[in-house]
């Protein structure tokens, strides 16, 4: 799997081709709140475009270079403020 | 010649041809608008490089085309035919202009007179006195070497620096990817990280996201747009799948951080930079004043070409009064103003290309100009083309030498082993042979693209209404070949709209369509290029053909009598032909379309010609891809050994004697109920051999000038690769020899010439 769902956080990891964007966009709908893509390796145009589309935090730098350095700075940053929601979120669901 | 001029002709040269195409293009579809746009680009920078040099007439005349362009862009004119001859015109005297330019480096002195005509003339098409400029500069479409505008949208501010700190041309690459491209496989963001040189990247949404629940994963909605300091050639390549989803935009890098509004291309850079220096030099006062007027002029042309006319016109002012004033200092403080001060990292950066030699930007420039490509002279291809010859031939007496191992020395051993590395040397002759000769294919656009002009205004000319179509320009061929090619397609594409093709009345009265259409076709069948021309003209009829020929002695009654419709088309090649009522000054000397057969046939190749009356004629040229390489049947009469070229070889028989009639001296056989003349090749010779008369005669069958003939031998041999000597110096003149070729085991093999042996 190379779209994993943890809480929700969507991790994209090694690498997520066009095949990808169907089950991605399904755990967006499905009420993720951001991504984790520093195991990213590849990233197709179809699944960016989604990233971009949801709005949702970016957490990490992807670990491909390229990716790096020209599609990182265009997603929305994990901040501070997106912490805490993440470090509550399996407390909540344990209550 | 110095560099700049030199580009500008090269430069211009390529343009005005595209112009002349685009204007072609716009005459049968004037509401084409990417080629208006592109005509009218085209004229625009040859115009805006011109004044870059003291050539006013040229610069002249190329405006006012300009400005008529101008208007039938913006619709407030309709292109009609007259205007194209016009401006047609325009372009043609421009191109000598060029040409003239490229030898003597200064316009003929006549120059000037020939501009006013034709800027009065060209103004007079559209209703425009001389002088009155149809649209201000600045609507005109800016030399491309203004940054483009929106960029912040796209980039940070950030990201701008960075890619300006380049200090290189910039391609901006807006890449605007089809909705349904995933099917296609593509994948822009990974095309789009490829760029070469990316300096910045940018992507957005196209439109406005849709709600994520009716989000369609497969639509892609993404823009991208790329900042490179890659040459626009070499982004382009990256993209050049998918051309129509890209525009590339070519800037200065220097002009996004240049004040608002100001921005200097690298060329014009240095100019200007060069005129203050000029003007800071110590000058006698009586020079001063040419002197002033000179770098005034020459900072204002370099400005215009800038596309900043404004700033031009303040050039021009501050040089008036400097010549008032007496002073340097004005003018040199007016051109500095526009070399921009405010931006101290500029000034640094100028100073250091100043101190570059001023030839480096146009070197820059030229490096982007030329493809990837080595110019050779053609007699080093040739030199290399006949060492392979030479290669192929000595690689061909391996087989006899590994024979003499065997036979000779009893060296079974060693003769496998030298067959062995035969196989080995041959394949690498062989592929080192087409490479070469794939270095001098070329395509045959080389020829047809001189057509779609040559065909207007022939029609023109003689009123008719003539649409050329041209299919397969891209299929290659020798370059040699494709040279020999210009003369008979101009021949018969002139018979073809003076003879074939019926004025639009008599089309019109015959049921047929008021265009009529030409078609040149090319496409390469086995080791043969085809070149057809195709009309759906009158045709020709085989009546009128026979009587002529009749008429003018070129058969006799029998032959009137007996000829085929077939046979009688293709009396059009035969020498003295012509069947025009009127000389024209277009065809129908009567020497066309032998002259057109025999350059065909020299090179190798054949013609045919077909018809049918009232709807058409088909000419069918087939040409060797190659004219390197023959291939030869090597036929042996007693001892001797001669070649014969393959491509006349019909097919080989073994005649009984019994089966040879004798029709008074004349010999002849039945090949399947036909009766087919035989000749002894001997005899043809007059080799005066007396051989044995054999149980079996072997024949070749062979078609030479449309006749079908049995030539008598003594053995066929084998057929093979040759290349092929002409005769040359005293042997020149023997007849019936079309050249000689050297063999494996050294001996050389005579290659005749049947035409001339039997016709």
């Amino acid at each position: 799997m190379t779209i994993r769902r943890s809480e929700d956080m969507i991790f994209l990891e090694e690498a997520c081709t066009v095949e990808d964007a169907d089950a991605l966009l399904a755990e967006i709908q499905a009420g993720a709140a951001m991504f984790d893509w520093t195991g990213c390796s590849f990233l197709h145009t179809a699944c960016l475009q989604l990233v971009l589309a949801s709005r949702l935090p970016v957490r990490g730098k992807p670990e491909d270079a390229a990716l790096a350095r020209w599609a990182a700075p265009l997603v929305t940053p994990y901040t501070a403020a997106d912490l805490p929601r993440q470090t509550l979120q399996p407390i909540l669901t344990k209550v | 010649m110095n560099d700049l001029l030199a580009l500008f002709v090269s430069e211009a040269r390529e343009l005005l041809q595209d112009a002349g195409q685009d204007l072609l293009v716009l005459e049968r579809a004037p509401d084409d608008a990417v080629a208006i746009n592109r005509l009218f680009r085209s004229v625009h920078t040859i115009k805006g490089s011109s004044g870059l040099f003291d050539m006013p007439p040229l610069t002249r005349t190329l405006h006012a085309a300009e400005d008529m362009f101008q208007a039938v862009r913006e619709h407030r004119l309709a292109l009609t035919p007259d205007m194209v001859d016009m401006a047609l015109q325009a372009l043609d005297q421009t191109g000598l202009w060029i040409d003239e330019l490229d030898r003597h480096e200064i316009l003929p002195p006549d120059a000037e007179g020939v501009a006013n005509a034709l800027v009065s003339a060209l103004r007079a098409k559209f209703g425009q006195r001389a002088g009155e400029p149809l649209a201000p500069q600045a609507a005109i479409a800016p030399s491309c070497a203004a940054p483009p505008p929106g960029l912040k949208e796209w980039f940070s501010e950030a990201a701008l620096r960075d890619a300006a700190a380049c200090g290189r041309d910039l391609q901006l690459v807006a890449y605007l990817p089809e909705e349904n491209c995933f099917f296609k496989g593509e994948d822009p963001l990974a095309m789009a990280m490829r760029i070469p040189q990316l300096q910045a990247l940018g992507i957005a949404p196209r439109e406005a996201w849709p709600a994520i629940e009716n989000f369609d994963p497969f639509a892609c909605n993404l823009g991208f747009y790329a900042l490179s300091s890659a040459g626009h050639a070499e982004v382009e390549k990256l993209f050049r799948y998918v051309p129509d989803q890209v525009t590339i935009t070519s800037f200065a890098a220097a002009g996004l951080v240049a004040p608002a509004g100001l921005v200097l291309p690298p060329v014009v850079a240095a100019l200007l930079r060069e005129q203050i220096a000029l003007l800071a030099l110590e000058a006698p006062a009586e020079e001063f004043a040419g002197r002033a007027a000179s770098a005034a002029r020459t900072a204002g042309n370099a400005l215009r070409h800038g596309g900043l006319a404004d700033a031009a016109a303040a050039i021009d002012a501050a040089g008036a009064r400097a010549l008032a004033a007496g002073t340097n200092a004005l003018l040199s403080a007016a051109i500095g103003e526009f070399l921009d001060p405010a931006a101290p990292v500029e000034v640094a950066r100028a100073e250091a290309q100043a101190a570059a030699p001023a030839a480096a930007p146009v070197a820059e420039a030229q490096e982007k100009l030329t493809p990837r490509t080595l110019r050779v002279d053609q007699e080093k291809i040739d030199s290399m083309m006949d060492l392979v010859g030479e290669l192929v031939v000595a690689k061909n007496s391996l087989p006899f030498l590994a024979r003499r191992a065997e036979q000779h020395f009893g060296l079974r051993e060693l003769g496998r082993e030298i067959k062995d590395q035969y196989g080995v040397i041959d394949r690498i002759a062989q592929e080192l042979q087409g490479a070469i000769m794939a270095v001098r294919m070329m395509p045959v656009s080389q020829v047809f693209q001189r057509f779609p002009r040559l065909v207007r205004d022939l029609a023109r000319k003689l009123g008719k209404q003539v649409d050329l179509i041209i299919e397969g320009e891209a299929t290659e061929a020798d370059k040699n070949v494709i040279e020999t090619l210009f003369d008979p397609l101009l021949h018969m594409i002139r018979n073809s709209l003076d003879h074939g093709i019926e004025t639009p009345e008599i089309r019109v009265a015959s049921g047929k369509p008021e265009t009529a259409t030409v078609r040149l076709l090319a496409r390469q069948e086995s080791d043969q290029v085809v070149i057809e021309i195709i009309d759906d003209g009158r045709g020709i009829d085989p009546e009128i053909i026979k009587f002529k020929a009749y008429e003018r002695g070129l058969i006799d009654q029998a032959r009137l009598a007996a000829i085929t419709d077939q046979e009688a088309i293709m009396l059009v090649f035969a020498a003295g032909f012509s069947t025009a009522e009127v000389l024209s000054d277009v065809s129908g000397r009567g020497v066309g379309m032998d002259v057109v057969r025999n350059v065909v046939e020299k090179a190798g190749g054949h013609i045919t010609l077909s018809s049918v009356k009232g709807a058409g004629t088909t000419v069918r040229l087939n040409l060797p891809l190659s004219m390197a390489v023959s291939r030869v049947m090597t036929v042996s009469l007693g001892a001797r050994m001669f070649g014969i070229p393959m491509d006349l070889i019909h097919e080989t028989v073994k005649i009984p004697r019994g089966e040879i009639m004798r029709i008074k001296h004349s010999e002849a056989f039945v090949l399947r109920d036909r009766v087919v003349p035989l000749l002894q090749l001997g005899t043809l010779l007059d080799l005066g051999d007396d051989l044995e008369p054999a149980e079996e005669t072997a024949v070749l069958v062979v078609r030479v000038a449309g006749q079908t003939v049995g030539l008598g031998i003594s053995a066929f041999g084998e057929g093979m690769e040759v290349i092929l000597k002409p005769l040359e110096g005293l042997l020149a003149k023997i007849p019936g020899y079309a050249g000689t070729a050297l063999l494996g085991d050294g001996r050389v093999l005579l290659v005749l010439d049947l035409k001339e042996l039997i016709a």
